[in-house]
């Protein structure tokens, strides 16, 4: 793999039946990131029905009856790369726990691609009040998504293009930077090449427009005894000295390997394990966060006061509520110590001080205060450690990202020998 | 859905239309499906005399179910993009639903329901499960992971990955049916609590996509 090309993650967002999948799918089909003998399979199949015409759809329909048996590990069904970049595409379920995994998991986008379905009564139910249109854009944008492409599948280009950027400017993109593009998943129109069929639109094609943004310091997240983690952002290497948070203890990483092979430095992205000498397995726990501890190591959270947004709670939300927070791999309670503000969500302006409620829809600042020791950054500075979703009642009620953290210094913290060493050097 | 008709403002694209339905009244199997609504919306303009299988589905069924979520389409535009045009300031996100929605999101339902029962989506999961170290016996923590069975849930293919120092994940697919299983349940209430927490330490999502 060459490495000048940047590795993007695209999450295909919009309403059920607006052509999303076949979008996704097509995209996929023609950008390679099917398996060619599947295809070759599924084109003869085709060929020997006689059914040319429904090619895509036919092949589509038949890798997904494949998929729902799930008899291949395929991720690498949803990777194409382009001129510029490789991509991984997440085509966003409507299962109420994607959102958490989307805030949580490791596969955050960079890049959110909306379809809208323009055909009369698709493109008002996708926007309607029950649509998924107006949630996942205001997630996407909540999480810090900042990248949105548009696709007006179907039809009613200048009308659809009119309203719906008129409605992501009240969620918080700036409309002008987003670049509309009317194709068709079906026919494949303007989705790599220009279509003869929309010869009116001049603008670039779906791929041609991709971007992406890279985040850097350093920090690994822990998950495992052993430790293994995950790189969020920055450069791990042999020989560092690592503080894990919220508990302070540092040691010196000894060797990093992933895939049984030693590394000579981990990027983000990358799942490892590191080895570490003289540390006790109840030392650390899945949750915790090491870094580098010379520079700005990873120190368990005091209070911390968020952004949030209510989205599903069946109630009001107020002072003293303790849910549980999923962040990066911790999953801890935090009680919502104080409702600071509640806000206008679009323009951040301050609506009420220190309101008594928030309820569904509602914005607001709050300063919580976790119940047991914790490691969370704020969103401007690590995004990955700094977003998180609120859970209760089996469901993700609330989402939120961390404007900023009161820290603990770590009192008595174990600093192992070599460690200590090193770093006295 | 199982069978896509294209082109059904052109002449063509009816006559195949026709063609299928020939000894037929549903597009699919022997009831009204959504592939009958799909179609339904796409001939819009009455087939007439010339396609008789075409015009004998339609009209009389699907009418009646009234497609209330795309009712009659020219009427709904209408009513909408004036009140979207002047002023889109009152688009609520998330916020109280008026009388009006809640009847529009009722009617709709009604319109699924009488329709089809709405098939739920389905979603397809990679799962990493990690050991506890590297004397966990991964093929007893398949065979734990396996034995978990619950409707809407589907184990698929696995594979042991290394991870370092001799300690290997099980990676594995799942297909789950959204409405039936929550992954969250499913991990902590099932993987990593006992008895299965003896040989499972913890578990992520690598992959959550639509199917």
């Amino acid at each position: 793999m060459g490495k000048e090309k940047t590795h993007i993650n695209i999450v295909v967002i919009g309403h059920v039946d607006s052509g999303k999948s076949t979008t996704t799918g097509h995209l996929i089909y023609k950008l390679g990131g099917i398996d060619k003998r599947v295809i070759e399979r599924f084109e003869k199949e085709a060929a020997e029905m006689n059914n040319r015409s429904f090619k895509y759809a036919w092949v589509l329909d038949k890798l997904k009856a494949e998929r729902e048996r799930g008899i291949t590990i395929d991720i690498t069904l949803w990777k194409f790369e382009t001129t510029k970049y490789y991509c991984t595409v997440i085509d966003a379920p409507g299962h109420r726990d994607f959102i958490k995994n989307m805030i949580t998991g490791t596969s955050q986008a960079d890049c959110a691609v909306l379809i809208i379905d323009s055909t009369t009564g698709g493109f008002e139910a996708g926007i309607s009040k029950d649509g998924q249109t107006r949630e996942h854009a205001l997630l996407a944008f909540t999480l810090g998504v900042k990248q949105m492409i548009c696709c007006c599948n179907k039809a009613r280009y200048d009308e659809i293009v009119k309203e719906v950027s008129s409605y992501l400017k009240k969620v918080g993109y700036n409309p002008e930077k987003i670049p509309f593009v009317p194709i068709s998943g079906f026919e494949c129109d303007n989705m790599i090449e220009r279509s003869t069929n929309l010869d009116w639109y001049k603008g670039p094609t779906l791929t041609s427009h991709s971007v992406f943004h890279f985040r850097m310091c350093t920090r690994l997240e822990v998950l495992e005894l052993s430790p293994v983690g995950r790189v969020e952002t920055g450069i791990l290497k042999p020989g560092m000295v690592a503080t894990f948070g919220p508990s302070g203890l540092t040691i010196e990483v000894k060797s990093v390997e992933m895939h049984h092979e030693s590394l000579t430095e981990a990027l983000p992205g990358d799942n490892v394990g590191f080895n570490v000498k003289n540390v006790a397995v109840k030392d650390l726990k899945r949750g915790y966060v090491a870094s580098n501890s010379k520079d700005d190591p990873a120190k368990e959270a005091a209070n911390f006061t968020s952004q949030v947004i209510i989205m599903n709670h069946p109630a009001q939300i107020g002072n003293g509520y303790a849910p549980v927070l999923d962040c990066h791999t911790s999953h801890i309670a935090v009680k919502f110590a104080e409702l600071v503000t509640k806000i206008d969500r679009r323009s951040g302006k301050e609506l009420e001080k220190e309101p008594k409620f928030l309820k569904n829809g509602d914005a607001g600042f709050v300063k919580m205060v976790p119940t047991k020791p914790m490691v969370v950054e704020t969103f401007a500075e690590y995004p990955p450690l700094g977003r998180f979703a609120v859970r209760d009642m089996r469901q993700t009620v609330a989402v939120g990202v961390i404007e900023s953290v009161e820290k603990k210094d770590p009192s008595g913290a174990k600093v192992t020998k070599s460690a200590a060493k090193k770093g006295g050097k | 859905m199982a069978v896509t008709f294209s082109d059904l403002h052109t002449e063509s694209g009816l006559k195949s239309l026709n063609d299928f339905l020939t000894g037929k009244s549903y597009i699919s199997g022997d009831k009204l499906t959504k592939d009958d609504i799909k179609v339904y919306a796409a001939v819009l303009k009455n087939p007439g005399d010339s396609f008789p299988n075409v015009s004998q589905c339609f009209p009389g069924k699907a009418v009646g179910v009234s497609l209330a979520g795309k009712a009659d389409p020219a009427q709904s535009a209408e009513a909408k993009s004036p009140a979207a045009d002047d002023d889109d300031d009152d688009l609520d996100l998330f916020g109280d639903e008026t009388e009006e929605d809640k009847k529009a999101a009722e009617e709709r339902e009604a319109a699924k329901k009488s329709a089809k029962k709405k098939e739920s989506g389905k979603s397809s999961v990679l799962m990493d499960v990690k050991p506890w170290d590297d004397e966990t016996d991964m093929k007893q923590l398949e065979e734990a992971v396996r034995s978990v069975e619950m409707p809407g849930l589907l184990w698929g293919a696995s594979k042991l990955v290394a991870v370092g120092y001799g300690i290997k994940k099980l990676q594995i697919m799942l297909t789950i049916v959204d409405d039936l299983v929550s992954v969250d349940t499913l991990i902590e209430e099932y993987l990593t609590v006992e008895p299965r927490n003896e040989y499972i330490q913890s578990c992520d999502i690598v992959a959550f996509n639509k199917i």
